[in-house]
């Protein structure tokens, strides 16, 4: 359910990464957008363009160079480290591209992880994750290990691992990048069951139109920058896919003329 | 359930990624206790030593510090890298916990605590092995060395706290500061850690020809300054000792700058030819420049071993092997001094008997008792002498002399060459003599001896009255006891037995110091003929002492069954009688003992080390096997075939290697060229340098050991190759 109310607010983020031999890369620059609360969000751009980035630092995960990170209300890029990890515990939670799962903990165990580094765990919390397990159907392989799982049950996982501690907001990374099609839509239709029954704000950073068209709101990033923005609005998933390959095309067109000029 | 349960279960079930730092910290507390136990063995005998100069004893004194220093700070680096390369493992872990909000101080007490309980079980279960392992070692050590010397393996408490106390402080610090180091770092970076990619290097050739100053400066040195500081007569022991800690530290960091500058820049600029070359130039560059640490401490390490081992087993053929062979007699029990009783005289020959039994009991068979006569004279120079060959005498008038008949000289020179076959040439001829001429039998450690104006009253061609030895206080106490005269001694008790003229002095490596209690005493044995002999004998038969030279083989060894028989016959010690043992028996086996107990102690050190290193090498290498993986089948991509990338990784692997070893040995000639320097000829052991040349036994040890260290190294690098290669998949790649 759409919220006027931004979650996430950016302004003016820089992100400079110095490499080895003292070169400059500028990831970010001057990036500014708003996430509304209880939105499903999507971010994509070309390679480089700064996405993975953006949301390493909406995360907490990176500090940013310069600009401001608004989330749930408090301004993390000046967050000291002490009250940074009750951010990351409670606020975020990340899914990653390779799942990150732990292999010697159970499913069960890897989704209590979060919540056991936040405090103790309580039977409640575990019937919380009995029932989240039941919701994405892996109730009966709560007992088995990671490498026992499929690529998308793996996922499946992370993404409950990451709400298990009642995070507002889910952040992932590429989440269906290693996953075949069948297995990205499990996972993606999880990420809509839960914002829309848990209400939960969605951030994913994706290459791929068909889990970017998911989403309600779509920002394209380019060189560190805002380029475009598309509403889904009432448009339906298949039409809206539609739009994001002609903005992905003029985007990328866009790309081509920059470097043929630059060349 | 809590996070620390949790995590133990974590734990429980990843053991065997704890389980290998744990083995790791084991084996270093292994070699670092064994080695401490060892050198702890050296300290009692080195301060016992009464026959080392001070400048040798001081020397070994500190190279003995100094090799526990470079012990405890090598498995201490050792350590520290296990450590870390453990800590690579569980870095993503780490990165997790600090994406999911586990706080600071929860991260540091883990890391903390981690290395604390694994550093704390790998002593413990180190120490199990030091004693169980550190026996056993010992044995076969002694096995290989060919040491008959019983040594006993101990390990003190105190040197345990000892150990446990500094090992305990440098858990502490390892593990504050890596705990500080990943508890600083943001979770992307530590991610981003665990596949931080190999870095090309391309330094300029002016770089690599500074990066060979240092060691060339250190080599300099080693070959001008150095061995002038211990053997000249305006050396210091102190000043050789810093210039050999400044020589060190040369070497370490000219062999650390060659590793990280020096070799990446020559190969840079070799020719390319293929793309073969331009891949392997650029990898081998990089893999330089990532294990620069580590090919440093392998040189060094292998340098250490060598320049050890070639020293020892060096000095160990010049000073026993040699100097064994040439030594006869060390033990020679006198008789009681006369008039002799019926009493006295049995006595004497069952403290003989019982000795030979005891000797042959022990494992010296055969003994050889050679029976001698000898008489105790002063001489005193015949100031009227005219002969063209007697120098100016600068020297004493009267000294001691011992007088052998020429036959018993010759029966004991006879036995001890059947004991001592090979010697002949070693022990030397006794050239001819006439009625009244007699010669000196010296020993040649010092060949100068014979040169010196001042040579203690023996001059060649002089004239000597013999008169019965009545200035020594012992001897003369026991003539007063056998009713001889008390109080001044008359005119006829100090008359002249005889005048003898001295032909000639004459040397052997044989040490005929027939005077109890003495060592290598040169000028003792005046050989004189029979019928001197018999005339000197019958006017003052009193004085004729009968002694019996036992000869038999490993004497070296016999010091405890001597100390135990004369102990036993001291018992029944009688005030007329005197039996009395050469120390060279004693003398020798401490250094015996010293030198075998500096091979063990390095060798298990040495050999310890060389296991440790492979190991570092290996893992470090495994670390990267992922990207080193990716990166082949990209070359594979690019069109590269399989046997060409095979060789890639084959050359690579020995490009690695061989710059440590060829570092080594160059170390290890230079380290033998300061120690021949080192030795001159005013130096005892190069006055057996006619006999046993020194620079040929020491390139012969030099070779062997590097031949068997090299072979060592390269048979376990090529195991370590060949597990890379299965690890990397090019066993299943086959080409037609």
């Amino acid at each position: 359910m759409l919220n006027e109310e931004p979650i996430i607010q950016v302004e003016g983020l820089q992100k400079i990464y110095e490499s080895a031999g003292g070169v400059h890369h500028q990831a970010l620059r001057g990036l500014k957008l708003d996430v509304m609360k209880g939105t499903f969000t999507a971010i994509m751009g070309p390679s480089g363009s700064g996405k993975t980035t953006f949301l390493n630092l909406i995360a907490g995960l990176d500090r940013p160079s310069a600009g401001s990170i608004t989330i749930a209300g408090e301004r993390i890029d000046q967050m000291p480290e002490g009250m940074m990890s009750i951010f990351r515990r409670r606020v975020v939670g990340f899914v990653f591209q390779d799942y990150n799962l732990l292999d010697p903990l159970t499913v069960y165990e890897n989704i209590m992880l979060p919540i056991a580094i936040d405090r103790r765990v309580t039977r409640k919390d575990s019937e919380w994750i009995i029932d989240l397990l039941k919701r994405v159907g892996l109730e009966e392989k709560k007992d088995r290990f990671p490498y026992e799982l499929s690529g998308g049950e793996q996922q499946r996982v992370a993404i409950l691992r990451a709400i298990a501690s009642n995070a507002q907001i889910i952040l992932a990374d590429e989440p269906t990048g290693n996953l075949d099609s069948a297995s990205s839509r499990v996972v993606l239709e999880t990420f809509s069951m839960l914002q829309k029954i848990y209400g939960k704000t969605i951030v994913i950073v994706t290459h791929d139109p068909f889990a970017a068209s998911y989403a309600e709101r779509l920002f394209f990033l380019k060189d560190g920058a805002r380029f475009a923005e598309l509403h889904r609005g009432t448009l339906s998933r298949e039409v809206f896919y539609q739009h994001i390959l002609e903005t992905l095309s003029t985007l990328e067109m866009s790309v081509h003329v920059q470097s043929h000029q630059e060349g | 359930m809590t996070f620390w349960s949790l995590y133990r279960r974590y734990v429980r079930r990843r053991w065997r990624s704890y389980l290998g730092y744990t083995l790791t910290s084991a084996g270093l507390t292994l070699l670092m206790l064994s080695g401490l136990a060892f050198f702890s063995l050296l300290q009692a005998p080195l301060e016992e030593q009464t026959g080392w100069s001070t400048s040798l004893k001081e020397s070994s004194e500190f190279m003995l510090q100094v090799v526990t220093v470079l012990l405890l700070s090598s498995s201490y680096i050792l350590l520290i890298y296990f450590h870390r390369l453990f800590l690579q493992e569980h870095t993503r872990f780490l990165g997790l916990l600090n994406t999911f909000g586990l706080s600071r101080r929860k991260r540091f007490s883990l890391i903390l605590g981690e290395s604390f309980l694994l550093g704390w079980i790998g002593y413990f279960a180190g120490t199990v092995l030091t004693l169980f392992l550190g026996p056993l070692i010992l044995l076969a050590l002694q096995a290989w060395f060919k040491i008959r010397v019983g040594f006993v393996f101990t390990l003190s408490i105190t040197l345990w706290l000892k150990a446990f106390i500094a090992f305990s402080a440098l858990l502490l610090s390892e593990g504050l500061t890596v705990a500080t180091l990943f508890t600083r770092r943001w979770p992307k970076m530590m991610f981003q850690a665990v596949s931080i990619p190999e870095k090309g290097f391309r330094p300029s050739l002016w770089l690599g020809l500074i990066a060979i100053v240092p060691l060339v400066l250190g080599y300099i040195l080693a070959l001008t300054v150095h061995p002038g500081l211990l053997n000249s007569s305006n050396g210091s022991t102190v000043a050789w000792m810093i210039v050999s800690v400044v020589i060190i530290a040369l070497d370490i960091i000219g062999t650390y700058a060659l590793n990280a500058y020096g070799l990446a820049a020559f190969l840079r600029h070799f020719r390319i030819h293929s793309g073969l070359s331009l891949v392997l130039r650029g990898r081998v560059s990089a893999r330089l420049r990532s294990m620069v640490g580590m090919n440093t401490i392998i040189a060094i390490f292998l340098s250490i071993l060598l320049v050890a081992m070639v020293t020892l087993s060096t000095i160990k053929t010049i000073v026993f092997e040699q100097g064994m062979l040439t030594e006869p007699y060390p033990l020679v029990m006198n008789s009681v001094f006369p008039p002799v009783t019926h009493e006295a005289s049995t006595f004497y020959q069952q403290a003989v008997q019982k000795m030979t039994d005891s000797l042959e009991r022990d494992g010296f068979a055969p003994v050889t008792a050679t029976s001698l006569r000898i008489f105790a004279a002063e001489i005193e120079k015949v100031p009227s002498d005219t002969s063209d060959t007697v120098e100016e005498d600068h020297t004493r008038q009267v000294v001691d002399a011992y007088l052998i008949p020429r036959s018993d000289f010759l029966r004991w020179r006879e036995a001890y060459l059947k004991t001592h076959p090979g010697t002949a040439s070693a022990v030397g001829e006794l050239p001819e003599q006439g009625t009244g001429e007699a010669i000196i039998w010296m020993h040649f450690y010092n060949r100068e001896f014979i040169n010196m104006e001042e040579n203690f009253g023996y001059t060649i061609g002089q004239s000597y009255v013999v008169r019965p030895n009545l200035t020594k206080p012992d001897i003369r106490q026991r003539w007063k006891t056998q009713g001889g005269t008390q109080g001044a001694v008359s005119d006829a008790e100090n008359a002249p037995l005889a005048t003898i003229k001295l032909k000639g002095l004459q040397g052997s490596y044989a040490n005929l110091d027939l005077r109890s209690g003495y060592a290598m005493s040169p000028f003792s044995t005046m050989i004189i003929g029979d019928d001197d002999f018999e005339r000197i004998a019958d006017r003052a038969p009193e004085w004729v002492i009968e002694k019996t030279a036992l000869s038999y083989p490993h004497w070296e060894l016999s010091k405890p069954t001597i100390v135990r028989v004369m102990d036993e016959l001291n018992k029944d010690f009688k005030e007329d009688i005197w039996i009395g043992t050469s120390g060279l028996a004693l003398y020798f086996l401490e250094q015996y003992q010293m030198v075998s107990m500096y091979e063990l102690g390095i060798g298990i050190v040495a050999l310890l080390y060389l296991v440790s290193v492979m190991l570092i090498v290996f893992l470090k290498s495994r670390e990267r096997i992922e990207e080193d993986r990716r990166a082949l089948y990209q070359l594979h991509r690019l069109g590269m075939s399989w046997q060409e990338i095979k060789k890639i990784v084959r050359r690579e692997w020995y490009g690695l290697v061989l710059p440590p070893l060829i570092l080594s040995i160059l170390n290890v000639v230079v380290a033998a060229l300061d120690l021949l320097s080192t030795l001159n000829p005013t130096n005892t052991m190069t006055a057996l340098n006619e006999v046993m040349p020194i620079d040929s036994i020491l390139w012969k040890n030099m070779f062997i050991w590097t031949v068997v260290v090299i072979a060592v190294v390269l048979l376990m690098f090529t195991i370590g190759e060949k597990l890379r290669e299965k690890m990397l998949g090019l066993k299943e790649h086959r080409e037609g």
